[in-house]
């Protein structure tokens, strides 16, 4: 399944093989990793409301301290960004995914037609789409951590002071978790607009198929 | 199927293209969708710097922070609104590979010989149960549904975020600590996250409107063929991406209202404890649809290689 040769066309560079290649090594790791990130982030989701309920209730019953408050607030905002974080890191998995579905798939058909395999070089909003994402994603999971580390070292009894560095804390890490979002949708528009070059040498490729001469 | 542009038969922005197209092209989605997408990322990239700058002083800065929350939303729908378009895009070269799949089967498609073929029924396949019909399935409703949706949702999302940035930057003129401070900002918050459900939404619906694309177009493509049309059923996935993105959708919405109608009241500190990790449960929820209906449409395509592939080497 070696690469033959690589070709650079007018429009789409694309590298030729004898037999169709299948999935890549991130393509692979995409395909597995969609449900679990899926599920983890549906579980980091319901962590954060459950924690940010449980703060509304004592605060409406009077019985808990201000430091019990604030270190529910800062747990209930980790946990709701971390399953934020794999959600999108599931957007992103299925995105590349589907990608690796069109190049096992395109080299399946020019194989079964008997015809030269090319298949689509990583272009460069695919790269984009991975710097991104991993960018996005640690940033996030970053943030996530450390509200919950944080969050865990507000004291019950903890004075106006340290409640107040606290908050400041708060609003620091809602600034870099924003940031790393933006980052995550950024990255998939990029992913989304890979699929869309993947379709345009698709439909081209699929028309040069019968004047083409079967290989061997 | 006749090849007049869905857009004309529906309200979508955006459909079929003509079958004389130029499938040659380079799409103008694919540049506009990162080219506004890279726009709403410094908007956010200026929201979260402002955001820092006001961390020293935070008691002093609270208007600061109004606006740029207000700000970060606005750039989070900008970017989705990239996302949309570029979708767009994908819908239209969809049906342009349809066209290529078509051209190219009358020449490459293998003779069938051997035993006569099913033309009804149902049958198993490595992606799902797939039914068996002589004809293109039409639209389910799901997908009637889905092509009416998606645009006015994704009008609306930015018209109700731009309103919450408004409202944010009047909260941000405002006394620290008035009624009115804490009044505006609720109603801003909630703005802001009923525009980012809408959108995303608009988003959902746009992937719905890809799935009916697929099947109305692998079922032409098999019809065309000559082959008995394998289309699959619909997948517990799609099913369990509409319920989340229902749900998604009515949280922001009760989400919204709460916000709106808590504020005044003396309680109000309880409510905002839990109220914004529901409005991020929301929109959680609905990306967590997205995830579904992206696995769903990667399911599609594999089962069409596949089908693609047996038309070539067994004809049928």
């Amino acid at each position: 399944m070696s690469t033959l040769a690589i070709t650079n066309r007018p429009e789409f560079e694309v590298e030729t093989y004898k037999r169709s290649p299948g999935y890549n090594r991130i393509q692979q790791v995409a395909r597995y990793m969609v449900l679990p990130s899926f599920a983890m982030g549906l579980m980091g989701l319901l962590a954060g409301l459950t924690l940010g309920i449980v703060g509304g209730v004592h605060i409406h019953d009077g019985t808990y301290t201000a430091g019990n408050i604030e270190r529910l607030h800062q747990l209930a905002q980790g946990f709701t960004i971390g399953g934020l974080a794999f959600v999108l890191a599931g957007i992103s998995f299925a995105i590349a995914r589907i990608l690796g579905v069109f190049r096992k798939g395109g080299g399946d058909v020019q194989q079964a037609a008997g015809r030269t395999i090319q298949i689509l070089k990583r272009p460069l909003t695919a790269w984009a789409f991975l710097g991104l994402m991993m960018m996005g994603m640690m940033v996030v999971l970053a943030a996530a951590a450390l509200h919950v580390i944080w969050g865990l070292d507000v004291n019950t009894h903890a004075t106006a002071g340290y409640l107040t560095l606290s908050a400041k804390r708060f609003t620091a890490l809602a600034g870099v978790e924003r940031l790393g979002i933006g980052m995550y949708l950024t990255g998939i528009a990029f992913g989304l607009a890979s699929i869309l070059h993947v379709l345009r040498f698709q439909a081209k490729r699929l028309r040069e198929l019968p004047s083409e001469a079967a290989v061997a | 199927m006749s090849t007049s542009s869905l857009a004309e038969r529906s309200y979508q922005l955006v459909g079929r293209p003509s079958v004389s197209a130029d499938w040659r092209s380079r799409s103008r989605y694919h540049t506009a969708g990162l080219v506004v997408a890279v726009i709403g990322l410094m908007a956010v990239m200026a929201a979260s710097i402002a955001a820092f700058a006001s961390v020293k002083h935070l008691g002093s800065h609270q208007g600061t922070l109004a606006w740029s929350l207000g700000l970060n939303f606005l750039g989070f729908n900008i970017i989705k609104l990239g996302i949309g378009v570029t979708l767009m895009g994908i819908i239209i070269r969809l049906w342009m590979r349809v066209d290529s799949v078509k051209v190219a089967l009358v020449d490459l498609k293998a003779s069938a010989e051997g035993e006569q073929v099913r033309t009804s029924g149902e049958l198993d396949t490595p992606y799902g149960r797939a039914e068996i019909s002589e004809q293109a399935p039409g639209p389910l409703w799901i997908h009637k549904l889905a092509e009416y949706m998606w645009t006015p949702l994704l009008v609306m999302g930015p018209m109700v975020v731009a309103a919450g940035l408004v409202l944010s930057i009047v909260q941000a003129n405002q006394t620290v600590g008035s009624a009115d401070f804490q009044h505006l900002g609720a109603v801003a918050q909630g703005s802001s996250i009923l525009g980012e459900a809408l959108m995303l939404s608009g988003i959902s619906f746009i992937l719905g409107t890809i799935l009916s694309s697929l099947r109305r177009g692998g079922g032409e493509v098999q019809e065309s063929a000559g082959v008995p049309v394998q289309t699959l059923k619909v997948p517990y996935t799609v099913w369990a991406f509409v319920g989340l993105m229902a749900v998604g959708l009515m949280g922001a919405i009760a989400t919204f209202v709460l916000l709106v109608i808590t504020t005044g009241s003396g309680n109000y500190a309880s409510w905002s404890a839990w109220l914004p990790q529901a409005s991020l449960f929301s929109l959680g929820t609905l990306l967590a649809g997205i995830v579904l209906a992206l696995y769903s449409i990667g399911d599609v395509l594999g089962f069409q290689f596949s089908r693609i592939r047996d038309i070539i080497t067994i004809g049928r």
